[in-house]
């Protein structure tokens, strides 16, 4: 099981705060999250995320995940 | 008068001891070199000053100042600024704030006012087009903020204080409508001038030099920064807030005092949880096109929300999850008249004494239930609030804990914890007004927040810091909002964080600081005008004075110095330029040496690309930035 969380503009544009899922790939959370997504709801890819898999980034799109893993998909931010 | 547009080409000077006003000289060549600001406020503090003048002395000026730009029709261009001797430092302060009384101090006919001496009894000053006067206000003399605001003249732009103001909390705030200058206690200062408000109303408006010209280019500034991925969509979704989330993953929201870099409840009280459960609506300053700020519910009433800062602060700095206790807190800060930062931070440092017994103040982290109580007795001076009204570093000389009192020059620290953003730390330790992020040059940006650069290492920070300091320095100098600096950097690099340029961009950075070092010491070459900076096109087309980026660069970095030397006249001492030692010698990660602000390796590099020698500037940078140099009694750093 993956467990996978949303932040910054991907939550709140998906209206997905998290879910549990089976993906084996990075790129399976994506497929799932657009699933997921509310109807007509902004669609994401790798490419608009920022991608921590249990706490370290991860910038390449070919992960293997494994069992027990946490991935958040972020959106890049910043203010002061 | 003024051969320039855009300013209003007068500074009023207010006597508050003889009642009485008139004209403050201000040349043409002033404007050039200071633009406006903070840096024009810098330089009239900096004539006025004496070694041994302290905040509360009554010949310590309160010099408020617009920028250029300020009412222009740029976007977000509503910003003030607001400088003095800080109770809190013993330095020269500058609080930049967004509400409308800039706007209306220009529509009086003046770029800004010098306020000198001091009354006896509670007074309001008001200030028009052709008259001041010295108005009584006992009647709202002891008044929080908002009734104190409700109770003035409708239509007049208004600062007032709170009660922590008038007990001189060393970090009372001065608030415009719900906008709030706050760090370094100018509200203090206020109180001790017996200044419960200021308020303003006039009807002109600067001429513009090239009007139609700079119509077109804020219609395109406008639409640029709506389209940005961070002033555009992020700030407005879900405003600064937006933070806690990657400050989390990062190990950069400062948790238990500094403690840690994560919090497990962070979601508890992130942005997202803000917008999601707790947002009413988006609001903001006037002119802005960011609308950044927060409107939140408090006991069936709507007011403005939590900042990053005092959500970091209030929320993980003191183990608290309760998003809901953030926003009330939030709320008594602004009705009281304190800065949410150094309240927030105060209380952390007073929860920590605590835990390890040097002082018992019956605050505890994770305990939420005195905080509102603390809040009112600190803005009143009562009990052990009256000690927590002096702030970390005063409160650490008194009860020890110094290592621990998570503040530089006196100010307490920002929510950005800066062993996992060592270049912050840098800003932080240098910044001339004590530990801000803003005036620090907010280096943490591209340190794994909008941008990803290795946040652990010292290489080029030095270079990096300084620069972003004097752009920032020259920003705020026109009147303008520091998130006006984020479309500077192109949306492409935010919208495709994983593509190869921005990689490529964010593995580069650190290793730029030789060909940065050479802008910093030569800026006024960059006889150019870069598009994606069009401030220096927008203060050109405004006021008709030369602009270039050189100029931009080199007046920020006449600003920091001034101020440098100023504070030195005041009594910084070399050496002063530091962290707590939590910061520079425990490690945030035990088991990662590179956790920790390498304090001593990055200053070395930042003094060489200001030409300081250990936090002095030196005769020959104070000599190309045409400084007068103060006696040899007074600064022999130069001799």
């Amino acid at each position: 099981m993956v467990k996978v969380k949303m932040f910054g503009v991907i939550r709140l544009g998906s209206g997905v705060k998290e879910f549990d899922c089976e993906a084996k790939t990075l790129q399976e959370t994506f497929d799932l999250l657009n699933i997921k997504s509310a109807p007509g709801a902004e669609k994401f890819s790798f490419n608009d995320a920022i991608v921590f898999i249990n706490g370290t980034r991860v910038t390449k799109a070919k992960y293997d995940l494994q069992d027990g893993d946490e991935v958040w998909l972020m959106s890049p931010a910043s203010g002061g | 008068m003024s051969r320039y547009f855009g300013y209003m080409g007068k500074v009023l000077k207010i006597d508050l001891t003889n009642k009485t006003f008139g004209e403050f000289p201000w040349s043409d060549e002033d404007r050039e070199r200071t633009i406006g600001g903070k840096i024009m406020a810098g330089e009239i503090l900096y004539r006025h000053i004496k070694k041994g003048m302290t905040a509360f002395d009554e010949d310590n000026w309160i010099v408020i100042t617009t920028g250029p730009l300020t009412g222009c029709g740029v976007p977000s261009s509503s910003r003030f600024n607001i400088s003095t001797i800080s109770p809190l430092t013993g330095l020269i302060t500058s609080s930049n704030s967004g509400g409308d009384f800039g706007l209306m101090l220009k529509r009086c006919g003046y770029d800004g006012a010098v306020i000198t001496g001091r009354a006896t009894t509670p007074t309001r000053i008001h200030i028009t087009q052709k008259n001041v006067e010295f108005l009584d206000a006992s009647d709202i003399w002891g008044m929080e903020c908002s009734p104190a605001q409700e109770a003035l003249p409708k239509g007049t732009a208004k600062l007032v204080i709170g009660p922590a103001g008038e007990n001189k909390v060393l970090y009372a705030a001065v608030l415009s409508g719900e906008r709030c200058s706050g760090r370094g206690g100018v509200g203090a200062v206020f109180g001790d001038k017996m200044i419960k408000a200021i308020t303003a109303k006039g009807f002109k408006h600067p001429m513009i030099a090239y009007e139609e010209e700079l119509r077109k280019l804020s219609k395109k500034w406008t639409k640029n920064m709506r389209k940005h991925p961070i002033s555009g969509r992020q700030l407005s979704v879900l405003g600064t807030a937006g933070l806690v989330s990657p400050m989390q993953a990062r190990g950069l929201l400062a948790t238990k005092n500094f403690e840690y870099g994560k919090f497990d409840d962070f979601d508890m009280v992130s942005g997202e949880t803000l917008a999601e459960e707790k947002l009413v609506r988006n609001s903001g300053c006037t002119t802005c096109v960011m609308q950044c700020t927060r409107r939140c519910m408090h006991e069936g009433k709507e007011i403005k929300g939590p900042e990053l800062e005092v959500i970091g602060l209030m929320g993980p700095n003191l183990m608290n999850n309760d998003l809901q206790k953030i926003i009330e807190w939030n709320y008594e800060i602004d009705e009281m008249g304190m800065d949410t930062i150094s309240t927030a931070g105060t209380i952390a440092f007073a929860m920590e004494l605590n835990e390890k017994g040097f002082f018992d103040s019956g605050l505890e982290f994770g305990k939420n239930d005195n905080i509102t109580q603390m809040i009112h007795d600190i803005a009143h001076r009562r009990g052990v609030g009256d000690e927590l009204a002096n702030g970390s570093k005063k409160m650490a000389e008194k009860f020890g804990g110094m290592e621990f009192a998570i503040q530089s020059k006196g100010m307490e620290l920002s929510a950005y914890e800066p062993r996992r953003a060592v270049g912050q730390g840098l800003g932080y330790a240098t910044s001339n007004r004590g530990g801000c992020h803003l005036n620090a040059g907010y280096l943490v940006f591209v340190e794994g927040l909008g941008l990803d650069i290795d946040s652990l290492t010292p290489r080029g920070k030095g270079a990096l810091c300084v620069m972003f300091q004097n752009l920032m320095e020259a920003i705020s100098a026109a009147g303008l909002c520091l998130f006006t600096s984020y479309p500077i950097f192109p949306g492409y690099v935010f919208d495709h964080p994983n593509a190869i340029i921005t990689k490529v961009v964010t593995w580069v950075m650190p290793y730029l600081g030789p060909i940065v070092k050479l802008m910093n010491l030569y800026g006024i070459a960059l006889q150019l005008y870069i598009p994606l900076i069009p401030h220096t096109r927008a203060i050109k087309l405004a006021t008709g004075m030369k602009m270039n980026l050189g100029k931009f660069l080199v007046a920020g970095e006449r600003g920091y110095n001034i101020e440098r030397v100023a504070n030195m006249v005041l009594g910084q001492k070399p050496g002063a330029d530091k962290l707590p030692k939590k910061l520079t010698e425990t490690l945030q990660d035990p088991n990662n040496p590179m956790t920790k602000v390498p304090l001593d390796v990055m200053l070395n590099s930042y003094y060489k690309n200001r030409q300081w020698k250990n936090g002095a500037p030196t005769r020959k940078v104070l000599e190309r930035l045409k400084i007068d140099i103060p006696p040899v009694e007074d600064y022999p750093y130069a001799y």
